[in-house]
């Protein structure tokens, strides 16, 4: 139960990567979802060599997920984007900060406000992002996006994009991804 | 540590308890705030201490995960920088020119069976940035307490 408590943390944080990055350069998208996966892989593996509880893990992994919800808006809304994605975020970070406000007036109305707002949340972002990911599963795991999977189980922005399989990242021999940009592969910016 | 309140007095505040959190003066809830040029974040210093620190230790680069527990360990914190805190400020960083930034090699990564991680260090300027953001942290001033128990 507990590391099923886990998965869907880690879920539910890549679901949220995915859909704060949706519209965005892919250069730019993919770098944010690797790096992001890159750190909920490191975290699980710290946490297990250090014989944490998978709910400990979970709770960690939820609230810096949480946490960062503000400022991943603001960094989305300073990528630009398209104009239903910036008002969202902007009336998400002004959301927050009435939450902030509330839980500093009246600390029970404001856990209520934001249990609720998690909650609405966490079906919004269930609905929108769409399918299950498995990271195991090269088809829903956008690590393992190939590109070459039908139009319609692609993200929505990418279909409006434009994007095809040429624009998906080339893998190597080795079966790893490789971006097209340079600055991706090895040399330091 | 990283007092929120600094930010607080940073952005001329009035409010400068320790500890209090004004959301208006927060840049990610307030759009109209601005910071002012040529200073750096509580999150950006300890950022950059933890990256030099590292050096010193041996570790020429670090990595998202690994900064964000040696803030915690140098901090003393329980917990990790939230994602978004993080990967905002390191972005925030790179293009400031405070740090640089590649993409670890794939087969390194697919010889430890993990995700790729992408590789940072602090650059000449952001440790000349630390080094000014350090010298011109104001000290903490003593309690009342102590300094009667000085007398």
């Amino acid at each position: 139960m507990s590391a099923l408590l886990l998965t869907h943390s880690i879920r539910l944080t890549r679901r949220w990567v995915r859909l704060y990055t949706a519209g965005l350069p892919t250069e730019v998208r993919e770098a944010r979802r690797a790096e992001l996966e890159s750190d909920l892989w490191e975290q699980e593996q710290e946490a297990g060599a250090a014989g944490c509880r998978p709910t400990t893990t979970a709770l960690h992994v939820q609230r810096r997920f949480m946490l960062g919800i503000p400022a991943d808006l603001s960094w989305r809304q300073q990528q630009g984007g398209s104009k239903i994605i910036r008002k969202a975020g902007r009336g998400a970070i002004e959301g927050a900060r009435l939450t902030a406000a509330a839980i500093r007036r009246n600390w029970a109305l404001g856990t209520v406000i934001l249990a609720l707002a998690g909650a609405f949340s966490a079906v919004g972002l269930v609905s929108q992002a769409g399918g299950a990911v498995d990271p195991t599963n090269p088809k829903t795991c956008f690590l393992h996006r190939t590109g070459d999977e039908p139009a319609s189980k692609r993200p929505a922005t990418d279909r409006k994009r434009g994007a095809s399989v040429s624009r998906a990242p080339k893998r190597t021999q080795s079966g790893e991804r490789q971006t097209r940009s340079s600055n991706l592969r090895g040399g330091v910016q | 540590m990283i007092k929120l309140a600094t930010a607080v007095e940073e952005a001329g505040g009035e409010d400068t308890r320790a500890g209090v959190v004004d959301g208006r003066k927060i840049s990610s809830y307030n759009r109209s705030m601005r910071r002012r040029p040529d200073t750096l974040l509580p999150i950006e210093v300890s950022i950059l201490a933890a990256g030099v620190d590292l050096r010193r230790d041996g570790a020429t680069t670090f990595y998202g995960f690994s900064i964000a527990k040696e803030i915690r360990e140098r901090e003393g914190a329980r917990r990790l920088t939230a994602h978004g805190t993080l990967y905002k400020a390191l972005d925030r960083m790179k293009r400031a020119g405070l740090l640089a930034s590649c993409w670890e090699d794939p087969l390194v990564a697919a010889r430890e069976r993990r995700p790729r991680r992408r590789l940072y260090e602090v650059t000449s300027a952001g440790e000349q940035a630390l080094a000014k953001a350090q010298a011109e942290r104001p000290r903490p001033t003593p309690r009342p307490a102590e300094g009667l128990a000085g007398l």
